[in-house]
């Protein structure tokens, strides 16, 4: 056996004396913009005078009907299935499963497609003649991506099979139809 | 003369208990029913009482769980390596949901050592000390430390290890470098289960290991505060 040194902890993104230095910088930054800060402050209380009297024209010249705040505080239960079939309409369903068709892996199954308008979720089951190869379906699928929309979710071997389980996942997003 | 900063608190976290020490000095040591619970107690103790020191985490077997990893053919850098591993965790360590792994480098052994946590465990971990406002230097798990702790220390080095904890034993077994076992079972909480566990390991085992031995978490056993390369908490190593 060997020592094992395991750690979960994150590691930090940027030393301590980064920043410190950071930190100076701001507090310079801030202190100049106070000093133009006050300067400011007399000029908008000027302005804000001007604009309160003007305001109180305004509102004794007309007086507007108000809209009650109980209306907008309720959504009805339909109005949450008819933005689900929304989304959906949105979505371009024909592009995705050509993305879906267009990627041929020697060993490797689409076994179902689930669309989930409510959790806005596309997702792939996958059968695989070894656990890597989903990898190879991911970089496959996200070749002409910029950033990579598809990611894995799960992978499962059970022992003495010979093949794997996956299923990747991607956010459905509106095409702007 | 003290120092922020300078000093670390350190905190064990398991299903079944929550402890404390600052070096010399064991604070707090708690039985609980789960882990949410424990997470609460040591919270409430360090926003509360504790100096404003940075913590280390110890975790139990039950929370961390090694497995051991076959090569995987065709993954080309660590990153894949661990994206792999993280979806196989689940799976091979019986934790649920998503897992988040420590994989270790590359040897020139066939089989590498992994160890599994639930993301969800580890992220309810640092917004919890974080929101009493302490920097969490590290999370390890306690049998890690004391497979550490037994390598260094012991003239002959076992190649069978059990490692009791508040929740589980971690069986580590293996021969000069090498690990041809490694895992956690849960729940186990006395002495003599986890001797049972260690010797029906041991006796299943290709290597036939010639000496074993129990590390077992003991909160009173006097060792509080761990210093750079000792084992945190008090514990007895027993032979099998």
């Amino acid at each position: 056996m060997r020592p094992l040194r395991v750690e979960f902890a994150p590691k930090p993104s940027a030393s301590s004396w980064l920043w410190v230095g950071i930190g100076v910088a701001t507090l310079v930054v801030a202190a100049v913009q106070a000093w133009h800060l006050k300067d400011l402050q007399t000029q908008h209380r000027a302005v804000a005078e001007e604009a309160n009297q003007l305001s109180s024209q305004l509102q004794a010249r007309s007086v507007a009907p108000a809209v009650p705040d109980s209306q907008s505080n309720s959504i009805p239960a339909y109005a949450e299935d008819a933005r689900a079939v929304a989304r959906m309409a949105a979505f371009d369903i024909d592009s995705l499963l050509s993305e879906i068709e267009a990627v041929r892996i020697s060993g490797v199954r689409v076994l179902s497609v689930e669309l989930s308008a409510q959790e806005r979720v596309v997702r792939v089951e996958l059968e695989l003649n070894e656990p890597s190869l989903s990898l190879r379906y991911l970089e496959a699928i996200n070749v002409s991506e910029p950033h990579p929309r598809w990611q894995l979710v799960r992978s499962e071997t059970t022992t003495g099979a010979a093949l794997t389980s996956a299923m990747i996942q991607r956010r459905l997003e509106p095409t702007g139809r | 003369m003290w120092w922020v900063g300078s000093s670390v608190t350190d905190v064990y976290l398991g299903t079944r208990m929550v402890a404390l020490c600052q070096p010399g000095r064991r604070t707090l040591s708690e039985a609980v029913p789960d882990f949410g619970q424990a997470l609460v107690v040591a919270k409430r103790w360090l926003e509360r009482k504790a100096p404003r020191t940075r913590v280390r985490v110890w975790l139990s077997g039950g929370l961390c769980r090694p497995f051991l990893v076959d090569p995987l053919p065709g993954v080309r850098n660590a990153q894949e390596a661990e994206t792999v591993v993280a979806a196989l965790a689940p799976q091979r360590t019986g934790l649920e949901g998503t897992c988040t792994v420590w994989l270790e480098g590359k040897h020139a052994g066939l089989q590498r050592v992994a160890a599994a946590v639930s993301s969800g465990t580890l992220e309810q971990i640092l917004a919890a000390f974080r929101g009493a406002g302490r920097r969490v230097a590290s999370i390890r798990p306690w049998w890690a430390s004391a497979l550490h702790s037994v390598l260094m220390n012991r003239d002959q080095t076992p190649s069978a290890l059990g490692v009791l904890d508040c929740d589980s034993v971690t069986l580590l077994m293996g021969t000069g470098g090498e690990f041809e076992m490694a895992m956690s079972l849960a729940p186990i909480v006395d002495v003599d289960s986890a001797r049972s566990a260690l010797r029906r390991a041991m006796m299943g085992s290709k290597a036939q290991p010639a000496s074993g031995a129990v590390v077992r978490l003991s909160i009173d056993a006097g060792v509080m505060g761990a210093g750079k390369g000792d084992i945190a908490f008090g514990h007895t190593i027993e032979g099998v």
